[in-house]
């Protein structure tokens, strides 16, 4: 599904010069459940970005379903993220000002999906993750776990190839945590979906098909769990 | 020492390191300019005027002007005799055009003819030529025996300069048709009376005067030098009460009271429409500064948690709003003048031409004026802190460093809002309907900054109203307008202020637009109504202001030998002293005016009026007259006339739209019988039906044109002229309309830029879910473009409001005019697309910035 060669990413300063990425080369087998895991700083949500075309590697490819995306645009991207690339971060999923049927059907919309399917859609993607009783209620008024569970419906509305998943369960007490990675463990089952996730939680691996292990911006080991 | 160091390492840094504050400070110095600029306009002109003057009266104390005009010379003798009086000077003057030299043809000549002996204790001269006479005699007495000549004139240094005239050289000056040859015989330098009317001035000699403007025994006035140990108010008061019958006795600057009050008011409304820019830019202030708040929550939070108190917190942002007050007021005095040398050219031109010649005033920026801009600024900023400041002092340490920003209270807080929008259009109301005081209207302008406020609280309410209609109608629509509109109501703290202004702008334009329109079609209405006449034959110096030349005697009846002419009515003016105040008398041939023609009465039926006035010795009145001495129709005035007081019954107030400060008509029967005047200004020529009216005004160009200095217009032609001078008085005001609109846009780019900075989050996650970067521009203009809506409906509204308040009180109050009400109907379209524009510019490069938020930034969250 997603494969790096050599990547790295390197940001620019006068003096000190950061290297998040040094020479990263992976295989992220379709269909499968990987993690990151490794310390603060180590460069996972750097991976994830690029992965993600929210940044751009200082040097070496990164492949897409066998498709360089060295010359990609931002527009290439953005392409991508409309159909194939789900995304979901540790906080602040959501947009505020919509409902959690909105903010589900956005994405769907931004894409130009008709207005009627794009709410039906939205709909039955909240029933699946159990909010049906949410539908109308704004960010503010759904607890940690249910604003995550609408992101991940939000991210599986536009049936993507890959999710991208930064530290989800980061922000949720260890019960919450645990359903919100059996849900995105379900997702990926059940359709084929290949889920790349960064994460601290180390009970995030009974559900995981492999580890990364990252140290300094490297990778340090790949454990191969299933 | 605390609150220096706050001012150092946190205030200045934010201040200088933030670039939107550069917008802020932008805004502030656009608003301040304008307001500066009038300033010094307004005290420039008021400075040329006043000493223009001042130069005339010199030392006079007192001055002697007839009631009905000109005066007996033997009158002269009664003020020599008395004990209270030091000095006497007589004169006799009259404006006439100048034929020759060439180069100051069009321009017009005070001739002043004084009695040298005498007048020169009173105003300052200082003659130079070449002086026939024997040596050791002083220059002074040299000009005396040259200006016996009846030949004789001296004119002032700037004006011979000016037109190349050299001692010896001549000058011609038209009147009725004649030329009147004068030899330069010296030169006038130095200040005074040199300096006057911009050097258009000549000395000759009083018996010259006389005789040359056939004026022969008259003295137009007797200035009076009075002993200072008398007050000046008991000399005053006897002198009137013996002889107030014929003369009136007063002070010099009681002669301009009537101009002075115009231009007063003039004046005072520049100032006003100019001060919708500080307006604005106190919006600007206090968003950029609540704004500045809710940002720095943080900070403010651990500023406390480290021994900052309440106050100094207070302080603090108070100081930040008082150094953009500072920086903004300085450079706002500096474009303020850069500004001001158009805005003194175009008001220099638009006072002399409605109210008084005046010479070109220099432009000048005096210290005092320089430190008010800067104070102005100081005093609006530090107002519009005070909010703010206040927010951020009663933030509560925990809370602040968790980031909230207290409890949102949103619909109790929209309903007080709504109360006190409520009580300041109450107020407003209550104030439009005190009686009027003539002069300055300051009920008025309170009403109108009332209404303005009144308006402003409502805005809250409007967008949570706005919002919840766009929710409704978005909901097929693409996704960017729902955003927008999500935006929008969630951040109604920031946005109410922005649009607040931005209708603030917009309101006062579209009153103004409405003012001018309403204005227009009253003037349109007025001369298509009195001004019916085919062509209208006048001196050319009549349209200079205050030139004496007249119609050649007998023009009238050689005219009428012309076959295609029906009728002419003679129109003569003159000053009286009515009330103790100068007012136009007018007379003119009344039936012939009433069968062609009419007057706008506020009651009654035209014809009818002007044919009884003819009948029966009534006069017409003017409405700004009428307002001015509180007359109505049917009671009965006292004109002052050379046979003495003689009584009027007023026939009617009729609508007139001059700056004169009011006229009154009566048939030019009365002239020739009280005043044995049988001159004419202006004629009306009525053509018979039929003829071609270019043709015959042609002819009429051929035939007396040119040889007498006449000029022939067509009604066509001489409306278009009004319309010319009316447009051209407009203009400044337009143009500050305009920068108050640059103050509000700079407004709404602020906001904008704000959102985006503390949206970049959403913005990450919007893009993160495939939206695309035009499709977050969309969003940004969306919004934008909300805020113009909003600010659009609500400024027509407030807009509609304010202009009655200008037409009917402040207009009303300061001019005396009573127009009609006229709304065009353009201006909502107008109106629509120049706020649409506006805020579309505004958004734009927010929305660029926005569609370039570095993503990986944006979502970073560790």
């Amino acid at each position: 599904m997603i494969s790096l060669n050599k990547v790295s990413k390197v940001y620019p300063h006068a003096t000190h010069p950061v290297t998040a990425l040094k020479s990263v080369s992976l295989e992220i087998p379709k269909g499968s459940f990987t993690l990151l895991m490794g310390p603060s700083g180590c460069g996972k949500s750097t991976l994830l970005n690029l992965i993600g075309g929210l940044d751009f590697p200082t040097s070496g490819e990164i492949f897409f379903d066998g498709q360089s995306t060295l010359h990609f645009e931002d527009s290439d991207w953005t392409a991508l993220r409309r159909s194939e690339i789900g995304m979901i971060f540790q906080f602040f999923n959501l947009l505020p000002m919509l409902s959690a049927q909105e903010n589900i059907a956005l994405p769907l919309l931004l894409r130009g999906d008709a207005t009627e399917k794009t709410q039906q859609k939205a709909r039955e993607a909240l029933v699946q993750v159990g909010l049906r009783h949410r539908m109308d209620h704004l960010p503010a008024a759904l607890s940690g776990g249910e604003m995550q569970r609408v992101a991940i419906a939000r991210a599986d509305a536009i049936s993507p190839k890959l999710l991208l998943a930064d530290e989800p369960t980061g922000n949720l007490d260890s019960k919450t945590g645990q359903d919100i990675l059996k849900l995105l463990a379900s997702r990926t089952q059940s359709s084929g979906l290949t889920l790349l996730m960064a994460t601290h939680s180390s009970a995030a691996a009974s559900f995981a098909d492999q580890i990364i292990h990252m140290k300094d911006s490297e990778i340090d080991h790949i454990e191969i769990l299933k | 020492m605390t609150q220096y160091l706050l001012l150092k390492f946190i205030s200045l840094r934010h201040l200088f390191r933030e670039k939107r504050n550069w917008l802020t400070l932008i805004g502030v110095a656009l608003g301040i300019s304008v307001f500066v600029s009038i300033r010094i306009a307004n005290l420039s002109v008021l400075n040329t005027y006043q000493q223009s003057v001042d130069a005339f009266a010199g030392k006079t104390t007192l001055e002697v002007v007839g009631r009905s005009g000109a005066m007996d010379e033997t009158i002269l003798a009664l003020f020599r005799q008395d004990p209270a009086i030091s000095q006497t000077s007589p004169l006799v003057q009259s404006v006439l055009p100048i034929a020759m030299p060439p180069s100051a043809k069009g321009e017009v000549l005070l001739l002043m003819g004084i009695d040298l002996l005498q007048e020169g204790v009173f105003r300052e001269y200082e003659f130079s030529g070449d002086f026939e006479g024997t040596e050791g005699e002083s220059t002074l007495t040299q000009a005396f025996e040259d200006l016996l000549d009846p030949e004789s004139i001296f004119l002032p240094n700037i004006f011979a300069q000016r037109h190349d005239l050299k001692v010896g050289d001549t000058l011609s000056l038209r009147k009725e048709g004649n030329l009147l040859n004068f030899k330069v015989a010296g030169l006038l330098g130095g200040e005074g009376i040199a300096r006057s009317r911009d050097g258009n001035i000549g000395i000759i000699d009083i018996a010259t005067a006389q005789w040359r403007l056939e004026k022969l025994g008259q003295l137009d006035r007797i200035d009076l030098m009075t002993d200072e140990k008398i007050p000046l108010e008991k000399i005053m008061t006897r002198l009137n009460e013996t002889l107030g019958d014929q003369v009136l006795i007063r002070r010099p600057q009681q002669r301009n009271k009537q101009i002075e009050k115009m231009l007063f008011s003039f004046q005072m409304n520049l100032t006003a429409l100019s001060a919708i820019s500080l307006f604005v830019g106190l919006f600007l202030i206090y968003n950029t500064l609540l704004v500045s708040v809710v940002h720095r929550r943080k900070e403010i939070g651990l500023l406390r948690a480290i021994g900052v108190d309440r106050k100094q917190i207070f302080r603090l942002f108070t100081v930040e709003g008082l150094v953009i007050g500072a920086v903004g007021g300085f450079l706002g005095v500096l474009i303020g003048a850069l500004l001001a040398r158009w805005v003194v050219q175009v008001l220099s031109q638009t006072v002399s031409t409605l109210y008084v010649p005046i010479p070109p005033s220099p432009f000048s920026l005096p210290l005092a004026l320089f430190i008010e801009g800067v104070l102005i600024g100081v005093l609006v900023s530090t107002f519009s802190a005070v909010y703010p400041a206040w927010q951020a002092a009663r933030l509560k340490p925990r809370e602040a460093m968790e980031g909230v920003f207290g409890s949102e209270e949103t619909g109790l807080k929209h309903r007080h809002l709504l109360g006190w929008s409520a009580l300041c259009g109450l107020l407003s109301f209550v104030l439009s309907q005190l009686p009027m005081s003539w002069g300055f209207s300051w009920n008025g302008y309170a009403a109108a900054g009332l209404l303005l406020m009144a308006f402003s609280l409502m805005v809250p309410s409007a967008i949570l109203l706005f919002s919840k209609g766009v929710h409704l109608l978005s909901q097929n629509a693409a996704p960017s307008w729902r955003l927008a509109q999500g935006h929008l109501e969630q951040a109604i703290r920031r946005n109410a202020p922005t649009i607040s202004a931005f209708m603030g702008a917009l309101a006062m334009m579209v009153s103004v637009v409405i003012m001018i329109e309403s204005f227009r079609t009253t003037v349109v209405l007025w001369i298509d109504q009195t001004i019916q006449s085919d062509i209208l034959v006048f001196p050319a110096s009549y349209m200079v202001g205050d030139s004496d030349e007249t119609l050649p005697e007998g023009l009238g009846e050689e005219m009428m030998q012309v076959p295609e002419i029906a009728a002419i009515d003679g129109y003569r003016s003159r000053f009286v002293l009515f009330r103790n105040e100068s007012v136009e008398l007018v007379g003119r041939d009344l039936d012939i005016h009433a069968k062609y023609s009419a007057y706008l009465f506020r009651e009654g039926n035209a014809t009818q009026i002007i044919q009884s006035a003819v009948v029966k010795r009534e006069a017409l009145i003017s409405e700004v007259l009428a307002n001015r001495f509180k007359l109505q129709e049917d009671d009965v005035i006292q004109i002052p006339t050379p046979k003495g007081d003689v009584a009027f019954k007023i026939g009617g107030v009729f609508y007139d739209y001059g700056t004169d400060g009011g006229k009154i008509v009566i048939d030019r029967s009365h002239f020739k019988a009280y005043w044995n005047d049988f001159k004419i200004d202006v004629g009306a020529i009525y053509l018979k039906t039929g003829t071609d009216v270019g043709r015959v005004r042609d002819d009429f160009v051929v035939s007396w044109g040119n040889k007498a200095g006449l000029t022939f217009t067509t009604q066509t032609t001489f409306k278009k002229e009004i319309m010319d001078i009316f447009d051209q008085t407009f203009l400044i005001t337009y143009a500050l309309e305009w920068i108050a609109i640059v103050v509000a846009l700079l407004g709404i780019a602020n906001t904008l830029f704000v959102s985006i900075l503390e949206r970049k989050r959403e913005i990450g996650i919007l893009r993160s879910i495939g939206a695309s970067r035009s499709q977050v521009i969309r969003i940004v203009l969306a919004e934008a473009f909300y805020m113009g809506i909003i600010g659009n409906l609500i400024a027509l509204v407030c807009g509609y409001f304010l202009s009655l308040l200008l037409i009917f009180v402040i207009n009303k109050a300061s001019f005396g005019w009573t127009l009609q009400f006229y709304f065009p109907p353009k201006i909502i379209l107008h109106s629509f697309l120049l706020a649409i524009s506006v805020a579309l510019i505004a958004g734009y490069l927010p929305a660029k910035r926005a569609s370039k938020t570095d993503l990986k930034e944006a979502i970073t969250y560790e």
